[in-house]
């Protein structure tokens, strides 16, 4: 079943690639460039998932899920951090704000489905 | 027939220590028990000592006999001792034997006892033996039977114990806490002995003068006033050789007389009758019809061993008597010299009567000297010689009154609780006593005994001496007669009273000039510094010790008036001197004295003022001693000094140690800024190292998986991303690894000639090659040398990324200008740019690495580029300066030293 992804990402490559890898997979993948524009287009779009960097101009990662946790419409939706940001204290923090995942680059396809696919079914 | 029971008594001692030692080999096998392996010691050197007190030791013996079902009475042919089952430390002997069961056992078994060895006081004895006792039958022998022995040999015993038995008669005895305790006696002497029973009431009393043999434990030990020579198990080991009567008194009557010349039988009872002349406590004189007896009270817990004090200082209530009783008296005669001052001892007596006014037998010292009047109370006549008082023992004093009379002396004696109670009595007084006499014996002459202080009257001086006082005074009446009859004498006398004043007015002179001659070598051999003043101030007088402090001549010296001296005048001396002069005794502080000599010196000196006033009470002189303490102002000086120099040191050394404290936390401050920007550098390295992978990963991973569904141009710019992503990984590896070295130091400035102009032109020339011309770069020289000293490569580092940052942030085909200038020592180079600009906010960071401005959105690039030029300028000693405006362009302008 098709599902609603969001990826936050301003870097436009890796943004663009991991929405075609989920397009491929079936999904509808909705972008962001960065984490106000990311936030519209989730209260906008209501998607399933969102995937989100954390280093971003603007409005980081950890700004953006607050900002998700304050809205009660979205607080349930499943939040997975994919990041550059690799040291333990960096997965810790993330997932201390209420991630439901925190994914390193380079992330392999098959992690990134795996992960995708466990938080889509909850 | 004793020798015979002997004979059995070795025997059958023989034969119970052969069956110990066979049955102690049994029990040893069969019976291994902690408490038996105590080590095993005769009952001889249990008593004897050599065993140690508090030691655990085990005993083997015949049983004779258990005493109150918890001391053994055990016998091993070497000798005998009472051992306790349970703890004496208990009052009860029923709590004391607890937890101490004793087996079953009969006199005669052979037993075997481990206990803890004590000096044992109990039974009103004190005996050696062990408490704490385990016994344990171990074989049967034969139960021993009793040496017979005599009580004197008895007595002698020391450090052992036997089991004897004797007979003797009964003098009296005393009823005790749970025995009785008799006093009995032979012909030659008496003892106690403790029967235990647990039924006193079943005694008889009527055993005065009785015959009875007693058996028991002979304790041997040195025993105390309360103990007992012997123990005597019960009442089953005393027997009744022969019935006494119920009282005391009532025995075979003998006259004193008799009794005094020793004649009545040794050992029996015997009364008399008599009036008590004379008491010294438990000691009575008694005279009799025909003659007068010394009488010592019978006391059945003394000992006539023992110190007098202690003996009878439990005996309770003497029988209060007084002199002038008349007395009934029984008592016993022995034969040993134990008992020779005594014509009857252990006696009882009582009162039949009193009789006034008991008259002294007037006699004299001669008669008493010739053996009249033994123990009677006599009356003599004597002349005092001496009265000596002395302290005896328990604070008793005693009285010492030595007498003559017709060439004969005697001493009297009279104890008391004074000192002295003789007061009134002058030695060579003629004087009246009153005592009675004592006999002599092999230890003490015969004396008197003075019963009483005014038993002594004094006739005052003795005649005797009376008369020789008259010789004396005889003499110089006539002498004086002699001289009144004649006037010759009489001028004589005043020519030799003459004669004694002029010898006494000289020795009066001679002491005077001696007097003089002492307190002048006093004055000027004084060690201290002396002046004498007159009421005016002028010096009178000084001594040596002045010549030496003050350097200055006689001449000098008496011309000094201490009111007048300007130094004493100006430092304030004078007016404490000046107090000196009105009557006080003054202490002068030390002032700063100035001192002739080579070289000349100040000395600091104080002094000590004080009038001297004559008999009219007027000041005739002031005296001064000196006090110098110049040395102890030195030493002050000194150790001020050093001090001060200590202190100096101390707060440079402070210093230092501050200074180096605060560099340290500065060092360290930097190692830690240090560390935290490494370890920062390296965390922004891997993220942007992880950036671009993740890209490369993606798109390797969409050409992998999805090769089917993609099309040919996405195919193809995958690929592209992957290999941009390569280079871009690429170039940030070199920059870091550049940045590294320059961190290493490796990075260094090697100045070498190189033409500025045409090197700028490479580097344009590289740019454009590597950007594809994006831009047009011009170069703009101005005065600028063929040769200049500088490095190349560093250089090369400054201009190219400078130049290509310019080209990357503008927009294509825009153009960038780098210009290079030679201002003396100095060459400058420009590169402007008419691109994006720098916005504000991002100025600050600008050189920070891995910040990259907020506003260069997709355009690829490290955040190392400035990093790297602002290194490169720093380390050939230049410096860059940063103009933008956002949107409109930027300059940067490098300026760098020709080195030469």
């Amino acid at each position: 079943m098709p599902r609603k992804i969001l990826i936050i990402e301003d870097q436009a490559t890796m943004r663009r690639n991991v929405a075609l890898m989920l397009q491929l997979e079936g999904h509808t993948a909705l972008t962001a460039a960065n984490g106000i524009e990311g936030i519209e287009t989730a209260r906008r779009e209501r998607p399933d998932l969102i995937l989100c960097d954390v280093m971003m101009p603007e409005m980081d990662g950890h700004a953006v899920l607050r900002a998700l946790h304050e809205d009660e419409t979205l607080r349930g939706t499943p939040f997975v951090f994919l990041t550059a940001k690799g040291d333990k204290s960096d997965v810790s923090e993330g997932l201390g704000l209420g991630a439901d995942a925190y994914l390193t680059k380079p992330v392999s396809r098959e992690d990134l489905l795996s992960t995708v696919n466990e938080h889509l079914k909850s | 027939m004793k020798k015979i029971r002997q004979l059995i008594w070795g025997q059958q001692c023989l034969r119970a220590l052969l069956l110990i030692v066979t049955a102690s080999a049994a029990s040893a096998q069969t019976m291994p028990d902690d408490i038996f392996a105590a080590p095993l010691v005769t009952i001889k050197d249990l008593n004897a000592r050599k065993t140690g007190l508090d030691r655990r030791v085990r005993l083997r013996g015949a049983l004779i006999t258990i005493m109150e079902s918890r001391t053994l009475i055990l016998h091993d042919g070497s000798g005998a001792a009472a051992v306790l089952a349970g703890d004496p430390a208990s009052a009860s002997p029923e709590v004391a034997g607890r937890g101490v069961p004793l087996p079953p056992m009969q006199p005669g078994d052979v037993i075997e006892a481990a206990g803890e060895v004590v000096d044992q006081t109990d039974y009103n004895a004190k005996f050696l033996g062990m408490v704490r006792c385990h016994a344990r039958v171990v074989g049967r022998g034969a139960v021993p039977e009793p040496e017979e022995v005599s009580l004197e040999t008895f007595l002698a015993y020391r450090d052992e114990a036997r089991w004897v038995t004797f007979e003797a008669v009964v003098h009296a005895w005393m009823l005790q806490a749970s025995a009785m305790t008799y006093a009995a006696g032979d012909d030659r002497t008496w003892t106690t002995v403790s029967v235990r029973s647990p039924d006193l009431a079943a005694f008889p009393k009527n055993l005065f003068g009785a015959r009875l043999r007693f058996t028991g434990l002979a304790t041997g030990l040195a025993i105390n006033f309360r103990g007992a020579d012997m123990i005597v198990p019960g009442p089953a080991f005393v027997e009744l050789v022969k019935p006494g009567r119920d009282s005391p008194f009532g025995a075979p009557f003998h006259p004193a007389s008799e009794i005094a010349a020793g004649r009545a039988p040794k050992g029996e009872p015997v009364s008399t009758k008599g009036v008590l002349v004379g008491q010294e406590r438990t000691v009575l004189y008694i005279r009799g019809e025909d003659a007068s007896l010394c009488v010592s009270l019978q006391q059945p817990w003394a000992r006539p061993g023992n110190p007098p004090g202690i003996a009878y200082a439990d005996c309770g209530p003497l029988p209060a008597l007084k002199i002038g009783d008349e007395l009934e008296v029984s008592g016993h005669q022995f034969t040993t010299e134990r008992y020779e001052p005594f014509d009857l001892a252990s006696a009882s007596v009582r009162v039949t009567g009193h009789r006034e006014n008991i008259e002294p037998v007037e006699t004299t010292l001669a008669r008493i000297a010739a053996g009249g009047h033994t123990s009677d109370l006599v009356k003599v006549r004597a002349r005092l010689l001496s009265l000596q008082a002395a302290r005896e023992k328990e604070g008793k004093w005693r009285a010492t009154l030595l007498l003559a009379s017709e060439g004969r002396r005697m001493t009297a004696v009279h104890q008391s609780a004074a000192p002295h109670s003789f007061e009134t009595l002058n030695e060579g007084d003629d004087v009246i006593i009153q005592a009675v006499v004592d006999r002599a014996t092999s230890t003490s002459p015969r004396l008197l005994w003075i019963l009483k202080p005014s038993d002594v009257e004094s006739l005052g001086v003795s005649f005797e001496v009376v008369t020789r006082r008259l010789r004396l005074w005889g003499g110089i009446a006539l002498a004086v007669f002699g001289i009144l009859g004649g006037w010759v004498l009489l001028l004589r006398r005043t020519q030799l009273r003459q004669a004694r004043m002029t010898a006494e007015l000289k020795t009066a002179k001679d002491a005077a000039q001696a007097s003089e001659r002492r307190w002048k070598l006093l004055f000027e051999q004084s060690p201290l510094s002396v002046q004498i003043f007159a009421p005016d101030g002028r010096t009178k007088l000084f001594n040596d010790a002045w010549r030496r402090l003050f350097r200055l001549s006689d001449e000098q010296g008496l011309a000094f008036n201490v009111l007048q001296a300007p130094d004493l005048i100006e430092s304030g001396a004078v007016n404490h001197i000046r107090r000196a002069f009105e009557g006080k005794v003054v202490q002068v502080p030390p002032v700063p004295f100035p001192v002739p000599g080579d070289p000349p010196e100040t000395r600091w000196i104080g002094g000590l003022l004080y009038p001297l006033k004559n008999e009219a009470g007027e000041i005739s002189e002031v005296v001064v001693i000196h006090h110098d303490i110049t040395e102890m102002k030195r030493a002050e000086q000194a150790m001020l000094e050093i001090n001060q120099t200590l202190e100096k040191r101390v707060n440079e050394r402070t210093g230092e140690l501050q200074r180096a404290q605060s560099e340290l936390r500065r060092a360290l401050e930097q190692e830690r800024e240090l560390g935290e920007l490494k370890s920062r550098f390296v965390t922004m390295v891997s993220h942007e190292f992880r950036t671009p992978l993740g890209i490369i990963m993606s798109a390797v991973e969409l050409l992998q998986h999805y090769s089917d569904r993609l099309p040919e141009d996405e195919k193809k710019r995958q690929l592209q991303e992957i290999q941009s992503s390569t280079k871009h990984m690429g170039g940030l590896m070199e920059q870091v690894l550049l940045l590294g070295r320059a961190e290493a130091g490796k990075l260094t400035c090697k100045p070498a000639p190189l033409d500025l102009a045409a090197f700028a032109e490479r580097v344009i020339d590289e740019t454009q090659s590597i950007t594809s011309g994006k831009c047009r770069v011009t170069l703009d020289t101005e005065a600028v040398p063929a040769s200049s000293n500088v490095d190349e490569s560093l250089l090369r580092h400054i201009l190219s990324n400078l130049v290509a940052n310019a080209v990357k942030y503008s927009p294509e085909g825009s153009e960038v200008t780098l210009r290079v200038r030679c201002r003396g020592p100095q060459a400058v180079f420009e590169v402007s740019d008419r691109g994006i600009g720098i916005p504000e906010k991002d100025r600050a960071r600008l050189f920070e690495a891995f910040h990259r401005c907020s506003n260069v959105g997709d355009t690829p690039g490290t955040g190392l580029g400035l990093v790297i030029v602002k290194r490169c300028v720093e380390l050939h000693g230049g410096s860059i300066e940063v103009a933008s405006e956002p949107g409109l362009g930027s300059t940067f302008t490098v300026r760098i030293p020709i080195l030469n």
